[in-house]
Formats: C-alpha cells, sequence, structure tokens
C-alpha cells in the first residue's frame, strides 16, 4: 500500500512540473526570438507635406511591374473625385488617395503600397513559406508554391495583399514586392520613388531615413506633427510617413499594434508542438494509470475477502 | 561607413580644389548678366521643355530663394545661416552643381554630399525644382502648381 502512494505521488510531481515548464515560460521564449530588423533593410521616407497627387508613382509602378492598364489613365486628377478610397488591388499595387484638411494649406495625398514589414504578418502567417524577407527589407512572394489559401490577406495589418480572382488558371496573391527583382536587388531604388517629381519619396536605409525624417521635423516643426508613422507600427515598417496633419485625418490606421502580428501568437504557436507532443503520451499515460489502478484495486480487493474469508474459515475451524 | 566618408571629404577637396580658380574671378563673373529664359529640357524624352523666365522671376523672388548661398548673398533661409553667413559669389551657380540629376546612382550621392552633416538630405535635380517651384506658386498664390503648365505633353 506504501508503495503504491509513493509512485503515485512520483508521477504527480514529473507531470506537474512538466506541465507548469511549458506553460510558465511565455516570457524568455519571447524575447530569445526579437528582431529589430536586418541592418541592411532599405525603406523609404512619404513625406505627406509634399505630395501633389500627380501620380506618377502609379503609373511608373505599373509600367515596371506589367501591370494591366488602368481604367482611369494616370494623368486624370478626376480619379481622387470618383472613388474616394481606393486600395492597392490585383491592377494596382499602389495607389494614390487624396485628403482634403482644413489644417493644411493644400490636399494632402497618400501614397498606399506594401509597408515590407520588419516582422511580417503575412510571411509568419504563410505556412507553406511562399513569403520571403530578403536582407534589402523587401517581402517578396513565390506564386509557385502558394495554395491559395488567403490568410496573409487576413494576417495583413495594412489589408495589402490583393488576389487575382478573375484569373482561374493562374490565381494568385498580387502586392507590391519593393520592385525587388529588376531594382532593390541590383541597389537601385523602386520605379515609383524615381517617378516622384517632388521627391515625396525618399529612398534609403531605414535608420537615416528615421534620422532624415527627425531632421526635417526638427528644422520646420510646423510643418509636420511630431510621428513617424511606420517606425513601431506592426513592430516596424520599411516605408515610413511623415506628415503635417494628425495621421488618422489621412487614412492611416491608428488602431495598428506596435509590435509585430506575430506576438500575438507567439506564445500559443510555441504550445501546439507541446500539446502535439506531450499530451498524447500524458494522457494515454494517465488513462492507463487509472485502468492500472482500478485493475490492481480490484485484485486487492478481492485478495482481502480471500484473507478474511481464511481468517473466517480459521475462526470456524476453531 | 567610414570609407564613404573619406571619399566624400577627398572628392569635396577636390571640388574645392577646382573651384577655387572660379572665385578668383568672382568680380569678372559677377558683371556676367544674368539671363532672360532658362531653358530645362532634361525630361525632353517625355514633355517639352521647360522655358523658365528668369527675368520675370528676378521681379518676384530674390536671388537667395534659389542660388542659397552660392549667388554672393546670405541665404533666407536661417537653418543655412550658422555655417554660411555671408554667402560666396561662385562663376557657377547653376542648379545641377549641387542638386544632382540621379540622386540615386553614386557619384551624384557624394556630389550631394549626403554623407555630410546638414548636406544629407539635399534634393535631386527635379526634386529641387519642383520643390521650389510649386512651394513657392502655392504660398503665393500665383504661377502654374498643375503638371502640364510647365510640362507639354509631346503630341
Amino acid at each position: 500500500m506504501k508503495l503504491k502512494m509513493n509512485r503515485r505521488s512520483v508521477l504527480k510531481t514529473l507531470v506537474s512540473s512538466a506541465v507548469s515548464a511549458a506553460f510558465l515560460r511565455p516570457g524568455g521564449n519571447a524575447s530569445a526570438h526579437d528582431f529589430s530588423g536586418y541592418e541592411t533593410n532599405r525603406g523609404v521616407l512619404v513625406d505627406l507635406s509634399r505630395c501633389i497627387g500627380c501620380r506618377s508613382c502609379e503609373a511608373a509602378c505599373n509600367r515596371e511591374q506589367g501591370l494591366p492598364a488602368p481604367h482611369i489613365a494616370f494623368d486624370d486628377q478626376s480619379v481622387f473625385e470618383q472613388e474616394h478610397s481606393r486600395r492597392p488591388d490585383q491592377n494596382a499595387y499602389t495607389v494614390v488617395n487624396k485628403y482634403d484638411s482644413l489644417l493644411w494649406e493644400h490636399p494632402l495625398f497618400r501614397k498606399i503600397q506594401c509597408n515590407h514589414c520588419l516582422e511580417p504578418a503575412c510571411l509568419t502567417a504563410c505556412f507553406v513559406n511562399a513569403y520571403t524577407k530578403t536582407p534589402e527589407g523587401a517581402v517578396v512572394y513565390n506564386a509557385d508554391v502558394c495554395v491559395g489559401c488567403r490568410t496573409c490577406m487576413i494576417a495583413c495589418p495594412f489589408s495589402i495583399p490583393a488576389f487575382r480572382y478573375d484569373s482561374a488558371f493562374s490565381p494568385r496573391i498580387m502586392k507590391c514586392i519593393f520592385c525587388y527583382d529588376t531594382r532593390l536587388s541590383k541597389g537601385r531604388p523602386p520605379a515609383c520613388v524615381e517617378a516622384c517629381p517632388m521627391e515625396a519619396l525618399t529612398f534609403g536605409n531605414r535608420q537615416e531615413l528615421l534620422s532624415i525624417a527627425r531632421k526635417r521635423m526638427r528644422r520646420e516643426p510646423h510643418r509636420y506633427v511630431d510621428y513617424i508613422y511606420g517606425e513601431h507600427e506592426a513592430g516596424g515598417t520599411s516605408w515610413l510617413y511623415i506628415s503635417p496633419v494628425p495621421f488618422a485625418k489621412a487614412g492611416f490606421d491608428m488602431e495598428v499594434p506596435k509590435q509585430p502580428i506575430l506576438n500575438f501568437v507567439k506564445d500559443f504557436l510555441a504550445m501546439v508542438p507541446m500539446v502535439l507532443t506531450i499530451w498524447p503520451g500524458l494522457f494515454a499515460g494517465i488513462f492507463l494509470l487509472c485502468r492500472r489502478r482500478g485493475s490492481v484495486a480490484g485484485t486487492g480487493e478481492s485478495q482481502e475477502s480471500k484473507i478474511s474469508g481464511e481468517i473466517i474459515d480459521e475462526s470456524h475451524g476453531e | 561607413m567610414q570609407h564613404s566618408n573619406l571619399r566624400g571629404y577627398i572628392i569635396l577637396l577636390g571640388a574645392a580644389g577646382v573651384l577655387g580658380f572660379p572665385v578668383v574671378f568672382q568680380s569678372a563673373a559677377a558683371a556676367v548678366q544674368p539671363p532672360k529664359e532658362v531653358r530645362i529640357d532634361i525630361l525632353e524624352d517625355r514633355y517639352g521643355p521647360v522655358l523658365f523666365d528668369h527675368e520675370l522671376h528676378d521681379g518676384y523672388a530674390s536671388c537667395v530663394e534659389c542660388h542659397h548661398h552660392v549667388a554672393g548673398a546670405p541665404p533666407s533661409d536661417p537653418v543655412c545661416l550658422p555655417c554660411h553667413k555671408e554667402g560666396r559669389d561662385l562663376a557657377e551657380i547653376g542648379c545641377r552643381r549641387c542638386h544632382a540629376v540621379d540622386r540615386y546612382a553614386a557619384i551624384d550621392t557624394d556630389k550631394a554630399g549626403r554623407t555630410m552633416v546638414y548636406h544629407d538630405d539635399t534634393p535631386g535635380l527635379i526634386g529641387a525644382y519642383h520643390l521650389n517651384c510649386i512651394s513657392c506658386h502655392q504660398v503665393i498664390g500665383t504661377g502654374p502648381t498643375g503638371c502640364e503648365a510647365c510640362h507639354e505633353k509631346h503630341r
């Protein structure tokens, strides 16, 4: 009897320590994988106070990436009145929207494209590794391995990846790739940056762009709100924005978390291997133990009755 | 980084040596009358040339609004003043002397002085034109701000 209790308590201790070890170490695990971007991460600084909405970037992107001709010609400014909040889609990797603000001397224009996060949510959500974060900072996509699950479209905090629904034979994700193949990998700025006549887009090393942005703010404090959108959004993005009006007034989503989207699922994902490997063995063990205990208890009972029977018999014999 | 800094300074020293000569003849240079009209045609493959009426703008803006600290007077931007208190009178004061035609080409990156402490955000030539022209036209409320007012489309 004493022996059985001992074994059970040993097992109990083992199991409880294993479970607590698996559950009570999220902090250590997360900090071990902290990643603040490649040192060679290139980026683009977008200065909203400079943009005049000429749509040269849209035209340059369309030509560079061989995208279909637009419904409304690129030199037609009426697009801003016809469609107020356009989004990048399968036919356009970048779009410019107009925002009228009383806070600034002229209408503001905001260019939208993939922000090329330092820790991309699309990449971490993709279970076939169709996305790659290159050391230059681009988040590129490989259509050959993509299975078309579109999880990346849901994962992206900026709603950037679009799906080519209208192509039955070559459906794929369509998104800005920072002109990686044709330009970025050769050290050249993307087509949109080169086309921008106002130099509202500045290409460079992300760290240098941050210092340029701060310098512009310090030099002309009346011209900018004291915030760099993209410095911390979604854990930091390669594309950075400075604006003369509060960012929410220019259509920016200020609800985007200030840490990588991956952080929200990291702890849960760390548990998955444990659930898949430890739990089956653990519960099978508990089940077997319970059954054995039941059977051992059963035989013990019968032995006890036998013994008492014998005693009774013996007493009867006396 | 160290290397590119060094290279920047060497180029700067070289440029200073070369530019020393025109400075000697600055009085002769100043005697040169400013052009009546400047023809800007670096994008002639895409648009018609821009004919900039230099004489007209002489009445609207002082020389330093566009020529900063190289036209013989103190610059109008207070940020520039601590270093360029007096301004220099160079013989060559065209925009592309400092504003790179291709701001991301390695040679122009050095030319624009992007490695220096204060000149690390110098616009390229196209940016310098548009930023200065359109911004000023917006502020004074006259002069073209749209694309085709300056850039005639090729038919």
